[in-house]
């Protein structure tokens, strides 16, 4: 993943998502031949949701679904509420301070580095005076950390545009629709024309695979119990 | 925006009414007077660098914050990415502030943070090894022996208490179970985590189809690379020499690693070709153990080797070449090959001083041993496995030829010499061949085993023993006792596994043969004559062993939860020949029931409980019914009816894992109870011979078990702790001279390692184990055995590059004779960074301590040994890589 910061605004996604978006970029503006599939193939991610952060606002863009113009964009205006310890520790030879904050059903504990004068962090996280270098919820079952900072000059695109803003949906309504897509995706997909199972049989092979998905998929970032109901 | 404004106008409000503290508020500018949006504010109390509070500009640059502290001034510091830090001091009172700053592009310090030391994705568990690492280490078993959750018992790799089912560098499993060649010999820098996959199943076919509770390792290596580590070394004294030339490959698709290595300085290197993978008992066992070979039915008289450290008593002389290849074609089969052998020559000397409590008397016993073991070991095998989602199948093929001869001299109660030699010879060659694959629903199993052997052995004892019951009381010269099995053995198995109603039931069905001939004979000499003894003393025999059985297999997972249970029954007709004459088949059937159920009931938490009944009948070499010398004071024979054994194990298993905290923890508990139809008849004479036999009388044992790891990496003081602790009791029954009695035992013990790496310039490790185990016969002595060892090693890094170490091993025992022993090793390294080389200069055993005396129970003797050491030696060694 990275996080791309800048004074006024800053990404979050993953890395090879960066990449894929350079590629299709640089294919639409022509600047670079259009057969990139192997390039496309080594970036396949199945991290799918992008964080642009503005001055008040997070953005989150999801796109799971195949084909084109399947984004989902939502937008929060959230202020997280961290609750400061003097728990200190050093990583990376930066000494950090620990800050705690309940978002999304669950508690995460951050740790930030006052000295790296940016106020941003991983996924939505922000909003502590230096950089969350490290933050992860209480059950240890997500965790982010900081792997290396760096400074970058470089130009990058993004599908958000501050000038043309898309239509954003409701919070809940991407969660309910993600949740229902991961459900039946096969029938989604199947109805949308992109994909025809061989036989009945693969059918139903899918259909199960859809179903044991849904069952396992079920340990979001942001619980979904948590935001929807 | 105006609402929003206001809104947060009334807040700032409200505080100050409500709460008398100290409102620090106001509006921070740039140059030309504009506001600075989204600036941070913190403060901080003077000369604590701990933040107490903070707040963030609004869209116009203004600020309040609320402030706890009750210090008179306070430092305050302002950031933001474009106009960088800025610290004023004010003092703490509510007031209002105009700050500007002055924009300023930012220049930040770049910073690579490594991984954490432990970290866990899915059901990874990832140890970075630059982490771990110290700089006396250098290869990657120098490391996995210290992680958190991870023991070594020998070479032997257990995690959470139980050993690993797989060991793999990039994925691939180039040595099949001997990894003790890998652990010893591939450089730790050239890994960049060590990997620890739970609940992995190594079948890709049966993966998300079979549930496996069992631990993969994985050596993820920095890149693809030829690596290896290799030594020479000269010391004194007597001459001593030592060489390892490892060099390894993993590449992409090709992994080799080819040794050789000889030394006289007490290693015995062929403990690397030993096979650590355990067979699973789930539908397809992939292990490469699939090599039996044929029993040793005599031995020479030892002396108990001590139970520390080879390095300080093995007198050896051990020349070993192996090489190992693995190929992995374009279609994702596998091909692997090896080939090792290994010549080796051990000399093991000692006293041994035993009392044997028989009813009635008490039998002493004193041997001064002197043994040479000679052996030679020539083993191979290729391998073929194709490991796919929609296929598996596997191919596995091995050969074993070993050649044994050993010779002892020995010198009984002081005045008698009694001249031992021992020959054995043993070849083994087995192929197993097994598969998977989707048939419609139902994923069908097949496998199939074959194997033989041929192992002829022979004991000479000189002058001849058993006067009494071989030659009527006359002393004669010379007792040979002559052994030649052949084995043979086919098992085959077919299974259909198929899930209803998320159950996963597997019947399997299961067909084998297995037979062995027996040939034993005994022949004494005396002068030019040579006789055989008759029928009490030979052995022609054949027994067979037709085996059938039926299975279901069941399991199911949901949840927190996951069950297993197996039924087979079984039905077995044993077939035996006995010097020519047949006698009538035999059937015996029954059934051997066994489950567990597991609950993983939070991430760090899990608890598993098995129970199971077996029944089984004694195997095919232990059938015969004339007397074997097995060695110059024991002889043995068995009945030829089947022996039954009915045993009852149960355990619960609890494990606590929490990675971030790098806590690993387990506790076990095991209940077991065998009964027997029949019982060991032992007899002493007042020289110390034993004769055992079978005798129709039923007979039990039990015990209760508890065992305990836990162990915890504290990163902030570089220090690794691990504890463990067990207590067993139980009681088994024996029959010795005509009386039958119950003996009592008891032990316990624990121990705890500390591994501190947090200086540069120091490193220290501290071990220490002690354990008790008292024995009560029926007559109620009791003997108790207490035996401590404290290992203590510190290594100095004065300069760069330069390293003394210090190795201290202290012994303690309960044995009076016994002045407790400290052993002294110290290590000089210079370290040449260029060329990646280590010089040393060693002094082992530094006190010169020259004799060991250990004390142990056995059934119904307590046996003092006294073990000749190696003596001070010093050694000089090259160290490089490839």
């Amino acid at each position: 993943m990275e996080l791309l910061v800048n004074p006024d605004e800053s990404v979050f996604r993953a890395k090879k998502r960066g990449v894929l978006d350079s590629v299709l970029q640089a294919s639409l503006e022509g600047k670079s031949s259009t057969n990139n599939f192997g390039l496309i193939r080594a970036n396949q991610t199945p991290i799918n949701y992008y964080i642009y952060k503005t001055a008040d606002s997070i953005i989150t863009q999801e796109d799971y679904q195949l084909g084109f113009n399947k984004e989902q964009f939502y937008i929060e205006k959230k202020i997280f509420d961290w609750q400061i310890s003097p728990d200190t520790i050093t990583i990376g030879g930066m000494k950090c301070q620990q800050a705690t904050t309940d978002f999304g059903g669950r508690k995460w504990i951050a740790w930030f580095a006052p000295e790296v004068p940016i106020n941003d962090g991983p996924y939505k996280f922000r909003g502590l005076p230096g950089l969350i270098v490290k933050v992860y919820d209480s059950k240890e079952q997500w965790s982010f950390n900081l792997r290396s900072l760096r400074k970058i000059q470089r130009k990058v695109t993004v599908k958000f545009d501050r000038n043309d803003p898309p239509d954003f949906m409701q919070k809940k309504e991407v969660f309910a629709n993600k949740k229902y897509y991961i459900r039946n995706r096969m029938k989604i997909e199947e109805a949308s024309g992109l994909v025809r199972p061989k036989d009945e049989k693969s059918r139903r092979s899918g259909l199960e695979r859809d179903r044991k998905r849904a069952e396992q998929d079920n340990n979001w970032i942001e619980l979904y119990d948590a935001i929807v109901h | 925006m105006m609402v929003r404004l206001f809104a947060c106008f009334l807040l700032i409000l409200f505080s100050v009414t409500i709460r008398a503290q100290t409102v620090l508020s106001g509006k921070v500018v740039d140059s030309v007077g504009h506001g600075i949006a989204n600036l941070s504010i913190a403060y901080q109390e003077k000369g604590n660098s701990i933040i107490l509070g903070f707040t963030r500009t609004g869209p116009e640059g203004r600020f309040s914050l609320h402030v706890k502290s009750k210090q008179d001034s306070l430092l305050l510091t302002l950031s933001h990415l474009s106009y960088g830090k800025k610290d004023t001091v004010l003092v703490n009172k509510t007031a209002y502030h105009h700050i500007s700053m002055i924009l300023s592009p930012q220049i930040l310090k770049e910073v690579q943070v490594g991984p954490p030391p432990i970290y866990k994705r899915k059901d990874t568990i990832n140890y970075t090894v630059e982490s771990f690492t110290d700089k006396q280490d250098r290869v990657i078993g120098d490391i996995i022996k210290k992680l958190p959750g991870i023991e070594m018992v020998g070479d032997r790799i257990l995690y959470q208490g139980k050993a690993i089912q797989k060991y793999m560098v990039n994925n691939l499993d180039l040595m099949g179970g001997r990894y003790g060649m890998i652990n010893k010999n591939l450089p730790a820098d050239a890994v960049k985590k060590v990997q620890l996959i739970e609940n992995d199943q190594p079948i890709k076919i049966l993966d998300s189809v079979v549930f496996s509770d069992r631990a993969s390792l994985n050596l993820e290596l920095k890149k693809y690379t030829t690596t290896g580590s290799g030594e020479l070394a000269v010391g004194y004294k007597p001459v001593l020499w030592k060489v390892n030339l490892t060099p390894m490959t993993f590449n992409r698709t090709f992994q080799s690693l080819h040794t050789f290595q000889s030394n006289n300085i007490g290693l015995d290197v062929s403990q690397q070709t030993q096979m650590y993978y355990t067979g699973s008992n789930g539908i397809i066992d992939r292990a490469e153990n699939i090599i039996r070979s044929g029993g040793s039915f005599m031995s020479l008289r030892h002396v108990a080797v001590p139970g520390f450290d080879q390095r300080k008593w093995l007198d050896n002389r051990i020349f070993m070449v192996s090489s190992n290849v693995l190929k992995k074609l374009k279609d994702s089969t596998e091909i692997k090959g090896n080939i090792t052998y290994y010549h080796d020559l051990q000399k093991r000397e000692g006293y041994t001083y035993s009392q044997i409590f028989a009813p009635e008397q008490e039998v002493i016993i004193s041997e001064d041993i002197h043994n040479r073991y000679r052996a030679h070991n020539l083993e191979g095998g290729m391998a073929l496995e194709k490991n796919e989602k929609k296929i598996y199948l596997k191919n596995d093929f091995r050969f074993r030829r070993r050649w044994n001869d050993d010779e002892g001299q020995l010198l009984f109660n002081n005045e008698e010499p009694i001249q031992q030699n021992k020959m054995y010879r043993d070849f083994s060659i087995a192929n197993k061949l097994s598969g998977a694959k989707h048939v419609g629903k139902q994923l069908v199993s097949l496998s199939s085993l074959i194997s033989y052997g041929e192992t002829p052995q022979q004991l000479t004892v000189v002058p001849g023993q058993f006067v009494d019951i071989v030659n009527n009381g006359m002393p004669y010269d010379r007792l040979i006792q002559q052994v030649h099995i052949k084995q043979f053995n086919t098992e085959n198995a077919i299974s259909f596994s198929r899930s209803i109603n998320g159950w996963l039931i597997t019947p399997k069905f299961e067909i084998g043969y297995q037979q062995q001939q027996l040939n034993s004979d005994v022949e004494l000499a005396k002068g030019n004559d040579n006789w055989i003894l008759g029928n009490d003393f030979t052995n022609d025999q054949r027994a067979g062993q037709l085996k059938s059985s039926l299975n279901i297999g069941l399991q199911r997972k949901w949840r927190k939860w996951m069950v297993t249970l197996n039924i087979p029954y079984y039905l077995n007709v044993n077939d035996l020949r006995q010097n020519g004459v047949r006698s009538d088949p035999e059937t015996r059937s029954f059934l051997n029931p066994g489950g567990s159920v597991r609950l993983k009931w939070n991430e760090y938490n899990e608890v598993s409980l098995s129970g199971s009944y077996q029944t089984h009948y004694s195997g095919l070499t232990n059938r015969y019914a004339a007397y074997i010398i097995s060695n110059y004071r024991n002889i043995q024979r068995y009945r030829p009816r089947l022996l039954e054994n009915n045993a009852w194990h149960n355990s619960v298993y609890y494990r606590y894992r929490n990675t971030l905290d790098a806590v690993f923890a387990n506790l076990s508990y095991a209940y077991s109870r065998s009964h027997r139809d029949y019982i060991f008849r032992n007899t002493i004479d007042d020289n110390g011979l034993n004769t055992i036999s079978i005798e129709d009388q039923n007979s039990g044992n039990w015990s209760h078990r508890w065992s305990g790891n836990g162990s915890k990496l504290f990163s902030s003081i570089g220090t690794t702790v691990k504890i463990n602790g067990k207590i067993g009791f139980g009681r088994s029954d024996y029959l010795l001279n005509d009386i039958m009695g119950q003996r009592k035992n008891m032990d316990y013990g624990g121990g705890i390692e500390i591994i501190n790496s947090s200086w540069s310039f120091l490193s220290v490790q501290y071990k220490t184990n002690w354990g008790t185990s008292i024995s009560t016969l029926a007559d109620n002595t009791r003997y108790r055995v207490m035996t401590n060892v404290h290992d203590f090693d510190v290594s100095v890094y004065p300069v760069e590059n330069h390293s003394f170490t210090w190795n201290n091993a202290f012994y303690i025992t309960n044995v009076e004779a016994q002045k407790n022993q400290l052993f002294m090793d110290i290590i000089y390294r210079w370290t040449l960074k260029k060329t990646r080389t280590d010089l040393e200069f060693s002094c082992i055993n530094l006190l010169n301590n020259n004799q060991y005396i250990q004390r142990f129970n056995s059934d119904y003797a307590v046996i003092e040994s006294y073990f000749d050491l190696r003596p001070r030696q010093f050694l000089i060694s090259y160290k490089f890589r490839f």
